[in-house]
């Protein structure tokens, strides 16, 4: 007899302890052996592993994160230190006598490892599991499944594959044969042992005996067991049979129920598992037979994509983004957000940006401070937009072409993993392995060519924009990731202000950004308050050309006011900009005010953060990303009119505490929208779509997004190449 | 008297700037272009309105996270790397070239 036995419960439910599977093993014969007992539960990293009632028992516990009962059948058996090991799942029980006649077959025979229970569901008469057997094609099921259990099963046997119900391990055989196989996630894990036992000549066998009784009496396989069966039934071909993995692409289930973005995902983990576990010739050969097989199942370009996504998956290659931006050589606040982005990513990741016309990478260190010194840049003309000598590309103007001009664009996409369309041209259909959309905000109509509804992950910068992202374009944001700011300047509090009134925006032409509105308010609040009138200043400060008709208004109204203490600062540098923000008391932003096309109410409001990062007290419009970035009277004053501006400026102004309380609270707001965030969300995005790209599993697999939701097949098609060119 | 605070007269100067506009590609693009693009942009402009009715008071968060994905584990090839490279290249090539994509 052995000096110890462990026994692994592995538990996938955080929030129950698995009374019965317990309490059937304190109570089994344990024959005069010492019992470990290893309780491993399965739960995120926020969850807490139940706790044991009977505290007389010596139970250990441990918990596994990462959804993934192998991995957590690994953790158990790790730090197990009997000459025997059994693995449960917790939602059965055992008989009184199981360890006792596991024990007797196990030290009967030197070569077997692994010994399979009978397995009953909970009537106790319907047989579950006394083995497994393939049906054909690498179809695998349980022997006995359903049978009325009448003695025909009766008689220990040597097995092919075992049942994880409750099997019965030899250490030494674990040892020799190593870890489970963690990649199955759960299911199959069994038959991949089976086969590597059996490799190293160990046995396997069924003891009639050892009897397990399962609690539930479903026998119907519920959607994400199929899920589990389906794709690692793949990945067991690839890893075991790889000859046979090009013909068990169209017997697969995810291809017989259409389901082809899992289809497509499991395939890549098949090649990889063939490229772990095989020689050069056999994953060459495979290949060879691939070529011929997948642009008739996925199309063309996902064929490509296929291809070169095994290159990551196999981790031959760095992976490659392309960022197009037909603004590229005009500075804006788009072109800054994707460039951040950029400079984040370019140690990690080979970017090329893509452009029209040409322009320098040194130029946005001049513009913004970014270094983008380890990125490339390639310039593509468009030929419909040269004929036209336009500056800017305006797809409006993209109407009844036959052909999509665009489609040069698309076609370089193809050379990258990762497309990022940076500003908004909603006529570019990605042909990448995956693909990014970075909308601002929906502001134009769905029009012919319109293709946003193809991408992979559509990022906006506020709720706002996500709001109308589905309210214009039926698109659900995958999503939002607030802008950068970065305008810190050390300030110690809001102590040594000035009494001054802030406005940082461009002078639109349009006048959207309503420096008028703002000028009249303040005009208005001294003609009321002489002791303002007299201690207070606004200054408006932004960019503007030349020949702006709107900031010419603007200045012409000034001179008609005939005032001192509104000020007029233009084109500023950063350096301006820092001190004008560190004197200021109370910063405003008004644009939105009177609107109600949401097209021209602030979709973010980046000058209001920088604000708040340096202790000004913001009075912001209540409209458009502005409420997300200002909650009223906790970090500063939302208003809907000229009159709530005065009366919210006027309450700030008359009270010096409020002033310097609300200020503290919008500089600590203000972090939710600094440049750390700003890197940790954008790593972690990438991260994810990386793991993605490079043949990763989703946590939730059932979960679907709503481009998955999609019909696969005409998704596609639609991508397929006689279609796009 | 100042008009510019009114409303009418602020629909006035988006239309005005519509026109100017017009006349602009009208010059440089002719007239079939012109029409198309006026009537759009007219679309546009009456939408406008219909959005104010339309527009809620509060914008819920309508971003949803990130599906999640996990690596597998860490993988380790025992073939010749360099030559399934040289392959996998290959093969994207010959299917390009096959397609004429």
């Amino acid at each position: 007899m052995p000096d110890k036995v462990s026994l692994i419960v592995v538990h996938n439910h955080a929030s129950k302890y698995p009374t019965s599977c317990i309490e059937s093993l304190l109570k089994m014969d344990d024959c005069g052996v010492a019992l470990e007992i290893i309780l491993v539960v399965c739960c995120s990293e926020d969850e807490t592993a139940p706790s044991i009632n009977d505290k007389n028992t010596d139970i250990k516990i441990i918990k596994s994160t990462g959804n993934n009962y192998v991995k957590a059948l690994n953790a158990g058996i790790q730090p197990s230190g009997g000459t025997y090991v059994g693995v449960l799942h917790h939602a059965v029980t055992v008989e009184k006598k199981w360890l006792k006649t596991m024990l007797a077959v196990i030290t009967g025979d030197g070569r077997i490892g692994v010994i399979q229970s009978k397995e009953l569901f909970a009537d106790q008469k319907t047989i579950k599991s006394v083995g497994v057997k393939d049906t054909g094609g690498f179809n695998f099921h349980d022997v006995g499944f359903n049978e009325e259990d009448a003695g025909q099963y009766s008689r220990p046997a040597a097995i092919n594959f075992y049942s994880g119900g409750a099997a019965f391990f030899r250490k030494s055989c674990l040892e020799a044969v190593g870890v489970f196989d963690e990649d199955f996630i759960q299911q199959t894990e069994n038959i991949d042992y089976s086969i590597r036992c059996r490799n190293q000549g160990w046995k396997l066998m069924y003891s009639p005996e050892s009897i397990i009784c399962h609690q539930h009496s479903d026998a119907s396989p519920d959607e994400l067991k199929q899920y589990y069966d389906a794709r690692n039934r793949m990945l067991l071909i690839g890893k075991h049979y790889p000859a046979n993995l090009p013909a068990a692409i169209t017997g697969s289930d995810f291809y017989k129920k259409n389901n082809m973005v899992a289809l497509y995902r499991s395939l890549v983990q098949a090649v990889k598992k063939t490229a772990e576990d095989q020689p050069t010739e056999i994953i060459l050969r495979v290949l060879d037979d691939l070529i011929d097989i997948l642009p008739g199942v996925f199309g063309t370009i996902r064929a490509i994509n296929f291809f070169s996504r095994l290159e990551l998956a196999l981790g031959l290659r760095k992976i490659k983004i392309g960022i197009y931006d037909q603004a590229f050589h005009f500075p804006g606040g788009g072109q800054r957000y994707a460039a951040t982005m950029a400079a984040l990513l370019q140690d990690q990741y080979e970017i090329t940006f893509i452009a029209n016309k040409d322009a320098a990478l040194e130029l946005y260190r001049e513009w913004f401070d970014l270094d983008l010194s380890r990125c490339r840049l390639k310039i593509i003309s468009i030929p419909f937009f040269e004929k036209m000598k336009h500056f800017h590309i305006d797809e409006g103007l993209v109407i009844h072409e036959p052909a999509n001009p665009f489609d040069i664009i698309s076609r370089e996409s193809l050379n990258y993993d990762i497309f990022i369309n940076a500003n908004m041209l909603t006529k570019i259909k990605p042909l990448s392995a995956l693909s990014v959309f970075i909308c601002h905000f929906p502001d134009r109509e769905k029009e012919k060519f319109f293709s946003v509804d193809q991408y992979d992950y559509v990022l906006n910068n506020s709720n706002y924009g996500a709001y109308w992202l589905k309210q214009k374009w039926g698109i659900d944001a995958s999503l939002r990731l607030y802008p950068s700011v970065n305008m810190y300047q050390g300030l110690a509090g809001a102590d040594h202000k000035s009494k001054i009134i802030l406005s940082v925006a461009r002078f639109e032409s349009s006048g959207s950004k309503k420096q008028l509105e703002m000028m009249r308010v303040f005009h208005e609040l001294c003609r009321k308050n002489p002791d303002v009138s007299k201690e207070w200043k606004f200054i408006m400060a932004g960019g503007s050309t030349n020949d702006n008709p709107y900031f010419a208004r603007v200045k012409n109204e000034l001179a008609l006011l005939r005032v001192a203490n509104i000020e007029l600062r233009i084109n500023l540098n950063n350096a301006d900009i820092l001190k004008l923000y560190s004197e200021a008391s109370i910063f405003w932003h008004a644009c939105g005010l009177g609107e109600s096309d949401p097209h021209l109410v602030e979709h973010f409001g980046m000058t209001t953060v920088e604000a708040m990062q340096n202790y000004c007290v913001p009075i912001v419009i209540n409209g458009g990303g502005q409420r997300e970035i200002v909650d009223h009277e906790v970090n500063g004053f939302l208003f809907s009119s000229a009159q709530e501006l005065i009366s919210c400026t006027l309450k700030v102004i008359n009270d010096d505490e409020l002033r310097k309380r609300i200020a503290a609270a919008a500089y600590e707001k203000s972090r939710n929208f600094s440049a750390d965030m700003f890197k940790k969300n954008v790593e972690s995005l990438f991260a994810n779509i990386e793991n993605r790209l490079r043949g990763g599993e989703p946590l939730f697999p059932l979960q679907r997004t709503f481009r998955e939701g999609q019909s696969d097949f005409e998704k596609y098609k639609s991508r397929k190449a006689t279609t796009l060119l | 008297m100042d008009f510019r605070g009114n409303t009418y007269y602020r629909k006035l100067v988006v239309i005005a700037q519509l026109l100017r506009q017009s006349n602009k590609t009208l010059r440089e693009a002719g007239f079939a272009l012109f029409y198309l693009k006026i009537r759009r942009r007219l679309k546009q402009y009456f939408k406008r309105f219909q959005y104010a009715e339309r527009q809620p008071v509060t914008y819920p968060p309508a971003a949803a996270t990130v599906k999640t994905y996990i690596r597998l584990r860490d993988f380790q090839m025992k073939a010749d790397k360099e030559a399934i490279g040289k392959k996998l290249k290959t093969i994207r090539e010959e299917i390009a070239q096959k397609t004429g994509v």
